[in-house]
């Protein structure tokens, strides 16, 4: 997750990712990262539910363009 | 910012005070969205596509209005001075630097962006830009090695007022249950957790000693209850130092969760909250779209909301 492991980025976008490590969703969560922790906090606020990383997809093959 | 291309007459910058020494830095430091990829063709293996839930009003609502009174430019000073001047105030402000960069080789993906062309960023690990401040704290976080050529900086208007509340509320309420509160204390927390990550240095070794202190502890107890902003703004309304970014977007998904999900009113609002990033930056690149009604192609205009500081 800090770029130097052996897991890889295929794509990203502004609000997004695509990897094949996994559960990094889970993992954001207990991080201290302050980054992480202002926008936890900020979707709280806002939703009630605090929120950082979702998977939206899993796929096991495609075509990156 | 109604019409961007005026300020940009002898007319504009004298009309305009001195929005013109200080507006280059915020126009050169909106790059657009991000959008790479590392790979192309065809991929097999398990991959997870990760998002962001909200991420475009969820970043709306953490803006305000700068204080543009307390505006400074910046004199050239290498970036270790420059974060610790501001520390965890530049999270909270609008800043925008003229930077010579160089990141360790041992980063995959570094995160400043760099124009290659007129349609086409890069971001690389060593180059010569214009960013963002919240750009430069990543940058620092990744290990960084920044030089500030010159930029400027305008705190949120926010800033003082929460200074002030924090210094008068927050050092007696760290234990009590009073929910007023929390929400400073977290905001307290987590300005305590980020100066001491980022004074150490080591951020792997800070974040394991955090990770087991009473103050992480607690910060982490506070974060998963039920969060109290509506308390926050009907008992200290003078208090409420939330802006109006966040009011509107609050608003926005309160009349969305009305809705059933799915449905033309749900989306409506949607749209609306994802809409508000978009319009402030419309027209800052000048690009030209389709015109159905002329059959041809004409520049996006800017309008009303649109603003490099909050684009950015």
């Amino acid at each position: 997750m800090n770029g130097q492991e052996n897991y890889k980025i295929i794509s990203c976008t502004t609000d997004g990712f695509i990897s094949d490590e996994p559960n990094i969703d889970s993992k954001l969560i207990d991080s201290t990262n302050v980054f992480s922790l202002l926008y936890y906090n900020m979707r709280l606020k806002l939703t009630g539910v605090g929120a950082l990383l979702e998977t939206k997809y899993v796929e096991s093959e495609g075509v990156i363009s | 910012m109604k019409d961007l291309a005026r300020l940009n007459t002898p007319v504009g910058i004298e009309l305009s005070g001195d929005l013109h020494e200080y507006i280059d830095y915020f126009l050169g430091s909106y790059h657009g969205g991000r959008n790479e990829s590392y790979i192309y063709g065809v991929v097999k293996g398990k991959f997870y596509d990760y998002d962001l839930p909200g991420a475009y009003p969820t970043a709306m609502a953490m803006l305000d209005y700068p204080d543009w009174d307390s505006r400074e430019m910046l004199r050239e000073q290498n970036g270790d001075e420059f974060f610790s001047s501001l520390n965890y105030d530049l999270i909270k402000s609008y800043t925008a630097l003229k930077i010579k960069f160089e990141f360790p080789s041992t980063v995959k993906y570094p995160n400043i962006p760099v124009r290659l062309d007129f349609n086409s960023v890069v971001f690389p690990l060593t180059g010569e830009t214009f960013c963002t401040g919240h750009e430069f704290l990543l940058a620092m976080r990744l290990g960084c090695r920044i030089k500030i050529l010159s930029g400027v900086y305008i705190p949120f208007k926010s800033l003082k007022l929460k200074s002030k509340l924090n210094s008068n509320s927050i050092s007696d309420s760290t234990s009590d249950s009073n929910s007023k509160r929390k929400f400073f204390v977290q905001d307290h927390l987590i300005k305590q957790l980020f100066e001491l990550k980022y004074s150490n240095k080591t951020f792997d070794s800070v974040e394991k000693s955090i990770s087991k202190s009473e103050n992480y502890h607690f910060l982490k107890q506070a974060l998963q209850q039920t969060p109290v902003q509506e308390e926050i703004d009907t008992e200290t309304e003078t208090e409420t130092v939330e802006s109006n970014f966040y009011l509107v977007v609050k608003e926005l998904i309160q009349e969305r969760v009305k809705y059933p999900k799915g449905s033309y009113m749900n989306l409506l609002y949607k749209f609306l909250a994802n809409a508000g990033i978009g319009q402030m930056a419309r027209g800052l690149n000048q690009k030209v779209k389709f015109d159905v009604r002329s059959n041809s192609t004409k520049p996006l205009p800017s309008g009303e909301l649109v603003s490099p500081l909050y684009a950015g």
